[in-house]
């Protein structure tokens, strides 16, 4: 009888099936079907240029395709909630930013728990800001600047990507480290921001390299300082805030693979030393670098550590800047 | 003579077998993704976004832009026969294109708009190509204040596209900002009226709301007609041949559509649509019998359309020369040329010319490729027409419910789409127009955003807004058209309406 028969092969699969899961993950396997990683933004930005290089080189690496699925909305918690829903087996993953760890410093209504309910897998890379300033700008250095914005103290405005972004993150905390008070101007996105910059509205714009850089090649925007603590390889003549008084001053972007809660660790190893395998390739260096980048290897524990100190650290930064009452 | 030589290299650029192939293909996607409903410009280029990844960089935005402008033209092609508006500009497009195909006259409709988008595509690369490295200074002197100005004229001239009572088509558009109001405030970061879900967080989505309001009240207004069947259309080419008055009607308004949207499209922070409603307002002023508005005269489309498609070109100028995308659009066009490390900035024009040069050639002869596409299929979607409703409209809105599913895999959005449907069938029944909702929901975040950064920046103090000459000049201007509509209401009260039966009910 076929019915039966299908019975029965079915239920010895699944008897199958669950005695490999309680004997361990099937990490032999692991990974034996397409591996999806959720990109919580549109295609075209720079969350979704650096998952699908990464996801390009570990389908080669592992000969399983990794599917991009972009999954946008509500500044990103719509594809994060979607990731934290799903079966923590490895087969869903996603790419997170430093904002993933900035939204809840400033943000009541997440729908999830940002840091309980994500395995955190790997650090991909990061790129320093640059401070870009109108080409007219009384200041060449940041020392000048700083000297500049004390003389006229709640005149002046800068430009940010919306509350919370890594934008007005470091502009926030510029303002404290310098003793200055500049005004947040929001925008919908970097480039409006640095249009008004380059047009003499607004005082400067902190913004990514990959953006900024063209337009300081043409004198439209003049480069103040760079926001990690070494100069970048990109732009090695622009200072840092750090040598320039603003002591251990460090805002980097960067992006991290995260998963659901509750993922095997043996996946998570498996994982984490395969995107550190990618990292290590000249490829992924060269393709860093074009944007002032660079990847950063960081092992499980060490990437775990690092969240931890990102979320702690934003929610001081919120806190004392007041960000949460939308100044 | 620098002209010639650029038009040469973007020649050579974009002449290539490849090149043409990839134009061609990007054309005739576009314009399918842009005919079926529940699919804007945007989704088009994001969906096919990720194919370019395997191609050149000038073949992959060569590709992209022919699908941005090949889904602009398509959206117009839903707009006339099932008043369904794919994008923001095609709503104008409905107003007197769906008219036309009533009077089964939906041919003419179709060839004016493809000629009118050829029209003004044509002007804008022209535009593309001589006035690029000034454009880009001159949008440099439009800051907050000037941007707000700008779209406040542009609110104030679409709340009087509607044709019979000025207040009525002013609380439309009123409503219409209450609806753009939706969503993450910018400024401070607060959800506004999201009732807790988080696709709401980035605001209403423009294709559920348009989609809704127009298209489905329409097919619930269509069951509740006596007869219940098609509306008449001739296919015949010479059907599609307007009439010597049209052809006469259509020049000017073309140009100035042109024109307007041109100038507008160039600046970064407009996107397409505003030019189309301002050029639209424009004919209805300017024209002799103002009331044919809204009823199927060919201006009200010849000039939005052209409009529009010389925004869509010229909007590529802030994108390619200053690296900063006009519209959620561009932003994508822009991400291709970033995943093949090329960044759109001041010297892509000296460092890569045969990207900048070739592109620019490739757009004219991707519009040559949609003419020659499209005159042909004229026929074609007039016979869609041929369908009866009891099989065409419950296809369109599975059509409509699957399109606007896939864009963000959002349950939400398809249920907005059957809610907005219902509103927009009250609306209709009390006479309400509809096109000012969408004006008011499109221009109205962007007055709210630039008004407040314009405060933020000048510390509360408006009068400063007021003095710069660009933003004072527009607003004089909008001061100026305000008290001429209060000026003609009150002159057509006076003569107790005996002028314009048609204008009030």
């Amino acid at each position: 009888m076929m019915p039966s028969t299908k019975r029965k092969f079915l239920s010895t699969a699944a008897g199958l099936l669950a005695a490999t899961a309680l004997a361990g993950p099937a990490l032999a396997d692991y990974p034996d079907s397409p591996v999806t990683l959720v990109v919580p933004f549109a295609t075209g930005g720079s969350n979704d240029i650096v998952a699908r290089q990464l996801g390009r080189q570990l389908s080669e690496m592992w000969g399983q395709p990794v599917v991009i699925e972009n999954r946008p909305g509500g500044g990103a918690t719509v594809g994060s909630l979607y990731v934290s829903e799903q079966d923590p087996d490895g087969y869903t993953i996603q790419i997170a930013s430093v904002t993933f760890t900035m939204n809840p410093a400033v943000q009541d209504d997440i729908p999830y728990d940002p840091r309980a309910d994500f395995t955190r897998i790997a650090l991909v890379g990061q790129v320093p800001l640059v401070i870009g300033a109108r080409p007219n700008i009384p200041a060449d250095t940041p020392e000048e600047l700083f000297e500049y914005l004390r003389q006229h103290p709640g005149e002046l405005s800068y430009g940010a990507t919306g509350v919370g972004s890594i934008q007005h993150f470091a502009g926030e905390l510029l303002n404290q480290q310098a003793g200055v008070d500049v005004e947040a101007i929001q925008y919908s996105g970097g480039g409006p921001a640095m249009v008004d910059v380059m047009g003499d509205h607004i005082e400067y714009s902190i913004g990514s390299m990959t953006q900024m850089l063209p337009q300081i090649v043409e004198g439209n925007i003049k480069p103040i300082a760079v926001t990690s603590l070494e100069r970048s390889p990109a732009a090695p003549e622009i200072p840092t805030l750090h040598e320039s008084g603003l002591e251990g001053f460090e805002v980097l972007q960067w992006w991290g693979i995260l998963g659901p809660a509750g993922m095997d660790e043996d996946i998570v190893e498996f994982l984490n030393a395969s995107i550190n395998e990618v990292l290590a390739t000249d490829e992924f260096r060269e393709f860093l670098a074009g944007d002032g980048g660079e990847p950063r290897p960081m092992s499980v524990q060490e990437f775990h550590d690092f969240m931890g100190a990102n979320f702690d650290r934003w929610e001081e930064v919120a806190v004392d800047a007041g960000m949460r009452d939308g100044n | 003579m620098d002209l010639w030589a650029n038009i040469l290299i973007g020649l050579d650029t974009a002449i290539t077998p490849n090149n043409l192939l990839y134009c061609f293909l990007g054309v005739f996607l576009g314009t399918f993704f842009g005919v079926l409903p529940g699919v804007g410009s945007l989704a088009a280029v994001s969906m096919l976004l990720p194919i370019t990844f395997y191609l050149e960089p000038t073949t992959a935005l060569v590709m992209l832009a022919g699908v941005y402008y090949g889904a602009e033209y398509g959206g117009s092609t839903s707009s006339i026969l099932l008043n369904l508006p794919g994008t923001p500009s095609n709503a104008v497009t409905c107003l007197d294109g769906y008219p036309m195909t009533q009077q089964g006259r939906a041919g003419v409709a179709l060839l004016v708009t493809t000629l009118a988008s050829f029209f003004g595509g044509s002007i804008g690369i022209i535009a593309l190509f001589a006035l690029a490295p000034l454009i880009v200074k001159w949008a440099l002197v439009f800051g907050p204040a000037e941007y707000f100005a700008l779209m406040l004229f542009g609110l104030v001239a679409a709340a009087t596209v509607t044709q019979d009572k000025p207040a009525k088509g002013l609380a439309m558009v009123v409503f219409g900002m209450a609806l753009g109001t939706v969503g993450t405030h910018l400024a401070t970061g607060a959800p506004r009226y999201t009732y807790g879900y988080a696709e709401l967080r980035d605001g209403i989505n423009f294709i559920a709301l348009a989609m809704g309001l127009f298209g489905v009240s329409e097919m619930i207004l269509s069951l509740t007609r006596t007869v219940n069947k098609p509306f008449n259309q001739k296919v015949s080419l010479r059907s599609m041949i307007p009439t010597r008055d049209e052809a006469r009607r259509t020049f000017l308004p073309m140009l100035r559509g042109a024109g307007i949207g041109g100038l507008f499209g160039a600046l970064p922070g407009t996107g397409p649509s505003i030019g189309t409603f301002v050029g639209y307002a424009l004919e209805k002023r300017i024209a002799r019998e103002p009331e044919r508005f809204g009823k199927g005269a060919i201006e009200g489309i010849a000039s939005p359309e052209s409009a529009n498609n010389a925004a869509v070109q010229t909007a590529f100028i802030p994108t390619l020369t200053l690296g900063i995308p006009g519209s959620a659009t561009m932003a994508v066009m822009m991400g291709a040329l970033l995943i093949h490390g090329i960044s759109p900035g001041p010297g892509l024009m000296n460092s890569n010319p045969e990207i900048f040069w070739g592109l620019a050639v490739s757009f004219w002869i991707g519009n040559v490729l949609l003419l020659a596409l499209n005159i042909p299929l004229i026929g074609l979607w007039v016979r869609v027409l041929k369908i009866p409703y009891a099989i065409l409209y419950p296809a369109v809105i599975c059509l409509i419910c699957i399109g606007v599913y896939t864009v963000r895999n959002s349950v939400l959005d398809v249920g907005l789409v059957m809610m907005f449907g219902l509103l927009g069938y009250a609306l209709r029944l009390m006479r309400f127009e509809l096109a000012p909702i969408l004006i008011g929901f499109i221009l109205g975040p962007m007055v709210e955003e630039n008004f407040r950064r314009a405060m933020q920046i000048y510390r509360g103090d408006w009068l400063v807004i007021a003095s710069r000459p660009i933003a004072g000049t527009l607003l004089a201007l909008t001061v100026l058209m305000l008290l001429w509509t209060l000026w003609s209401v009150v002159r057509r009260r006076r003569r107790g309406g005996l002028v314009s039966p048609l204008a009030g009910d």
